[in-house]
């Protein structure tokens, strides 16, 4: 399980947390390489069918980063997110699928130290979960 | 302002769903299941919650077209009609009425059925009447009359619930009768054990106890060892065999000889596994064994078929609740079809043309003299037409364009014909060739019955108007009937066509429309108004007295795998589409699940041929050659590749091989020789 | 009950509070929603067993918005219609119910919480039922176990979509299980665990335990166990009771600030 480097997806929203990751890089903190971002306008466009795509394609981790409540560009658009994240996150659980792997968090076009921290933890969270098999053993039920 | 539900019979398979037409002030606008419906029970299938697309398709025919210079034209149903009737007349006086020969249909009701073969038989005056019966079931036909005297399922659909195993071979369940899955999905909760023997990795795969993969054609080679290996293990049910059959010894000699290690030889299954799936078979009490067209479809079709049935008998599991021997039909009305005499050799209630007392018989009934020989069935018509010995065929609702094999032998065939008429809903790949076109009602625009896999005969009633100017059927051949100057064709309704019927075919004697309701209607044998149906055949005593074993020894394909044409090739239907698609692919649901056909291949056989998902490949086989997607996947056979007949841009029937059954007449869609190329850039 | 239920009907009519009754009608041996207007025989009118009349209602009515429509409803179908209000999909206004109260026996075949609308005219109401086996026997699993177990049902799946066509409150146009983008088509089983997991999503805040889509499953798979599990969640956190009140918001369209 060491050796384990996992594939993970961050959505990150245009306006904050997106700025959050490029002022990281640019401030070259030091953050683990697994994560893959997606740029999107806003935390609410991402819709619980991409977290599904992904897992389904056998990406280990989840994760969407948009501007703290109360921050929204489109002064709404994570409440969204947030209400449905919850709700997903419990019926994930309810299916089987380890709810830990998705997480949303919030970080401001500032905060690239959180950013950091975020990507980290997340990344040593879905290491510790091993690799996402969930398709992959349905494949091999099947087979 | 007026909405309402009509229950109608799905017009997809065999399993005889009970649908809802769901009316709107005359225009079909959905499909619900019948909640309290025997077979579905308040499920359906996708094709079935879809059934209700088709008919209001902009492509329908909405009036009658005659092809002058090439093309088509709209004419009045008078115009056709009278050309129709004065062509078959002159072609019947020219040429004789056997120059003449009629498909029938098994999408058509029964009503419509026996006013077809009553055509035929009385007004053209011959016996080549035949419908594709003849390309999924015929060898069950042949086969079952022979072993029992009865070619229809044994047992009813519900029964699956209390077999103890069930034996599931050349038939994909699932994916071609899922209603008839559901209630197999039902039993495997309740404990009962499945053995698959098939040579694709069909979805029923995943819930066999045990799963035998076989080289498509070695059917007889494997069924005659797996019974060896009962009768060896003292597992045949002796009482059975002595009170109710003939011709053990014979049979027993015969299977004597297969010993589980030639099995393997043949047909590729571990003697181990065929073993254990004997002794778990031979040790039920209750066996039911469960096959389709990977029986039927070989040049050895009856011999599969009677084998099975050898098995059946030799386990005791014939007569009984859960048991039997349980041919699915693929059509909703395939069966129907084939009761009400749609078939060359016998008239309605499969009473032989041949037995001078059913001749006189109908003679009497009908008013008119019959021929006492037996007609020539599909594929025997249309190698008539190269013979010169049939010179008009009047086909309804079939596409044998892409249904039969060797397309490319049949196109040249019906372009050779003085006359062909084509009746049908769609103009289809068939029609385009046709003199005449007739434009038919579609099974929501009329009322009849349609007799389901389990000899359920189920009342459909009439939801909307024909669309167009088209027209049930019935009234068509009815009206050319009349304009041919026939008598006993005066009919109203189809409810005095199924009197007429009923009077003259004992098995559907206690039938009327008022009885069947439309509350999963009544199984045949129903020979009187008194009597309940039958949920079980050969209860008792088997309706030819005792069961004949029939000793059968395997015989090889008709075409092997050679250097040239090194694969097997074998071909069938998926889940989301039906036939030859002139329904399903107008389904816009439907189509979207699959777009196009694609051709099923191993991947180490893929890996030879530097072949890799997804590319496009050239098919070939001895009669001629398609473009088409491949599809590599580990769920069939190294050296077998697999294709979807349902695509005319890529038809597997260009390829497959008209070798006959020499009992049945079936030909040998399931194996022929092929061989896949790349296709050079 | 079913003469019960024609005298009620007969009540609406004869008093001109209605143009039309949608119900069920028996019809040689089979039993299928109709509507009967008032000139209609009202003999062949029953009750049971229970259809997804809200989708013929809701058909009926967008073609005729301003007919006065009496619909014969259960406990669930009041909820449908409360959740097709919600969407614009009927229009309550036009609409006069007449309420049956399930039978012990029905409310036991479903499990319901709820076997009774607000007004009752027909039947005795009954309690709901509370428990669930299959509910508390999964809670038990740990991730894995439950992953077998709904991969187990899941893989019975022969995506026939009946789930989704006898839903009542599923109302999209444009079903997105039919996208190759999410779901691969023309896969058997469909592609897990999107099928099923986008399905019971899209469910969170409609579904209203009306049973419809386990009744046409011909696999036989839960579905209203793992629809239910997520439907005690949404209650839970957000305080939304699905099918109660027309004027509260599906909690996923409102933002945090409206809660509470």
């Amino acid at each position: 399980m060491t050796d384990f480097e996992p594939n993970i997806l961050a959505f990150c929203c245009n306006w904050c947390s997106y700025a959050a990751a490029d002022l990281a890089g640019i401030g070259r903190m030091k953050q683990p390489t697994n994560v893959k971002i997606v740029r999107v306008m806003c935390s609410g466009r991402v819709k619980p069918e991409f977290v599904i795509k992904a897992l389904a394609d056998g990406v280990d981790g989840v994760l969407i980063l948009g501007c703290h409540i109360g921050d929204c560009h489109y002064v709404s658009g994570n409440h969204r997110t947030k209400k449905r994240f919850e709700i997903f996150s419990k019926l994930l659980g309810h299916m089987g699928i380890d709810p830990r792997r998705i997480r949303l968090d919030w970080a401001s076009a500032a905060e690239a130290i959180e950013f950091a921290k975020i990507i980290t933890d997340f990344t040593e969270t879905i290491k510790e979960l091993g690799p996402n098999n969930y398709a992959g053993k349905h494949e091999r039920a099947t087979a | 302002m007026k909405y309402e539900s009509v229950p109608s019979i799905c017009p997809y398979c065999g399993c005889g769903c009970g649908i809802l037409l769901q009316v709107l002030d005359g225009e079909l606008v959905g499909v619900l299941p019948q909640k309290n419906h025997p077979i579905n029970r308040g499920a359906l299938c996708i094709k079935g919650w879809n059934s209700w697309q088709f008919v209001n398709n902009k492509d329908r025919l909405t009036t009658p077209l005659m092809k002058e210079n090439g093309e088509f034209k709209p004419v009045s149903w008078d115009e056709a009609l009278t050309f129709i009737a004065e062509k078959l007349s002159k072609i019947k006086q020219g040429s004789g009425p056997d120059s003449l020969a009629v498909l029938a249909s098994a999408k058509c009701t029964n009503e419509e059925n026996y006013i077809i073969q009553k055509f035929t038989r009385a007004v053209l005056g011959t016996n080549n009447i035949d419908h594709c019966a003849r390309l999924c079931h015929a060898s069950t036909v042949t086969g079952l009359v022979g072993s029992f005297g009865s070619g229809a399922m044994t047992n009813s659909v519900p029964e699956f619930v209390e077999s103890d195993v069930i034996l599931i071979t050349g038939s994909n369940t699932i994916e071609q009768h899922p209603l008839i899955g559901s209630w197999l999905l039902e039993a495997k909760e309740k404990g009962t054990k499945f053995i698959v023997v098939d040579p694709r990795e069909i979805p029923m795969v995943k819930f066999a106890d045990i799963y035998l993969q076989f080289k498509p054609g070695t059917d007889v080679a494997w069924l005659n060892a797996f019974m060896n290996i009962i009768i060896q293990e003292g597992l045949e049910d002796k009482k059975f065999i002595g009170e109710r059959t003939e011709g053990y010894e014979e049979l027993k000699n015969a299977v004597g000889n297969y010993t589980p290690e030639l099995a393997e030889k043949i047909s590729g299954i571990p003697k181990e596994k065929l073993i254990e799936a004997a002794k778990m078979f031979g040790s039920a009490d209750k066996g039911s064994i469960i096959y389709s067209m990977g029986i039927t479809q070989h040049i050895t079709g009856t011999d599969n078929v009677q084998s099975v049935a050898n098995l059946a008998m030799l386990t005791g599991n014939v007569g009984r609740r859960g048991t039997g021997v349980n041919p699915l039909r693929g059509q909703n009305n395939v069966q129907g079809a084939c009761d009400v005499g749609g078939l060359p050799n016998v008239y309605p209630g499969y009473q032989a043309v041949t037995d001078p007392n059913n001749k006189k018989k109908f003679e009497d009934a009908w008013g008119v003299q019959l021929d006492d020989k037996a007609g020539l069935t599909v594929v025997e018509i249309l190698n008539g037409v190269d013979e010169g010995k049939i010179n008009g065929i009047f086909i309804i609702g079939e596409n044998p364009m892409l249904s039969d094999p060797d397309i490319n032998h049949v196109k040249e065939a019906l372009q050779n014909l003085d006359l062909l008429v084509v009746q049908d809903i769609f103009m289809s790949e068939t029609a385009e060739l046709a003199d005449v076109v007739l434009p038919a009602a579609s099974y929501a625009e009329k009322e009849g019955t349609f007799t389901g896999t389990d000899r359920r005969v189920q009342k459909s009633s009439k939801a909307i108007e024909p669309v167009g100017e088209s027209r049930a059927d019935w009234e068509i051949i009815c009206d050319i009937a009349r304009r041919m100057g026939a008598k006993g064709f005066e009919f109203e309704s189809s409810s005095q066509i199924m009197d007429e019927l009923a009077s003259v075919s004992p098995i559907y004697g206690g039938l009327t429309f008022e009885r069947l309701g439309s509350n999963g209607g009544l199984l045949w044998p129903c020979p009187d108004k008194t009597h309940e149906g039958t949920e079980f055949l050969h209860s008792g005593k088997f309706t030819k007295g005792k069961g004949s074993f029939m000793p059968i020894e395997f015989i090889e394909p008709n075409e092997l795998p050679d250097d040239e044409y090194p694969l097997i090739l074998s071909t069938g239907r998926l889940m989301f589409h039906y036939h030859t698609g002139t329904m399903t692919r107008r389904t816009p649901v439907l189509a979207n699940e699959v777009k196009t056909g694609f051709v099923e291949m191993h991947p180490d056989d893929a890996e030879k041929l530097s072949i890799s998902d997804g590319e496009m490949v050239k098919v070939s086989s001895r009669r001629g050659e398609i473009e088409i997607a491949a599809q590599v996947t580990e769920k069939i056979r190294p050296g077998v590749i697999f294709i979807p007949f349902h695509f005319a841009e890529c038809a597997a029937n260009v390829l497959t091989n008209p070798a006959l059954d020499p009992k049945s007449k079936i030909p040998e869609l399931k194996v022929c020789s092929a061989r896949v190329e790349k296709i050079p850039v | 009950m079913n003469e019960q239920l024609r005298e009620v009907v007969k009540g609406l009519f004869a008093r001109d509070e209605v143009e039309v009754v949608v119900s069920l009608k028996l019809n040689e041996g089979c039993v299928a929603p109709h509507m009967y207007s008032k000139e209609d025989d009202l003999s062949s009118m029953v009750h049971s067993p229970k259809y997804p009349i809200g989708i013929v209602v809701s058909m009926i009515q967008k073609k005729y918005p301003d007919t006065k429509i009496g619909v014969v409803i259960r406990g669930c179908d009041e909820r449908i219609l409360i959740e097709l209000a919600k969407r614009n999909q009927v229009n309550l206004d036009n609409i006069v119910l007449v309420g049956i109260a399930c039978t012990e026996e029905d409310a036991k075949d479903c499990l319901c919480e709820t076997p009774f609308p607000t007004k009752i005219d027909i039947g005795e109401k009954v309690e709901g039922i509370t428990t669930d086996e299959n509910i508390e026997k999964i809670s038990q699993m740990d991730m894995d176990e439950r992953f077998d177990y709904w991969m187990g049902q899941f893989d019975k799946c022969m995506k026939c979509y009946g789930c989704v066509y006898a839903c009542p409150t599923c109302i999209c146009e444009n079903c997105i299980l039919e996208e190759d983008m999410w779901v691969k088509t023309g896969e058997l089983p469909p592609e897990f665990p999107s099928f099923h997991l986008i399905r019971a999503y899209h469910s969170t805040d409609r579904c209203v335990d009306c049973h419809e889509c386990e009744r046409a499953c011909p696999a036989h798979i839960p579905l209203v166990t793992l629809y239910r599990m997520i439907r005690k969640d949404v209650e839970d956190m957000f305080g939304y009771k699905i099918g109660t009140d027309v004027n509260e918001k599906p909690p996923l369209v409102t933002v945090l600030e409206e809660e509470g």
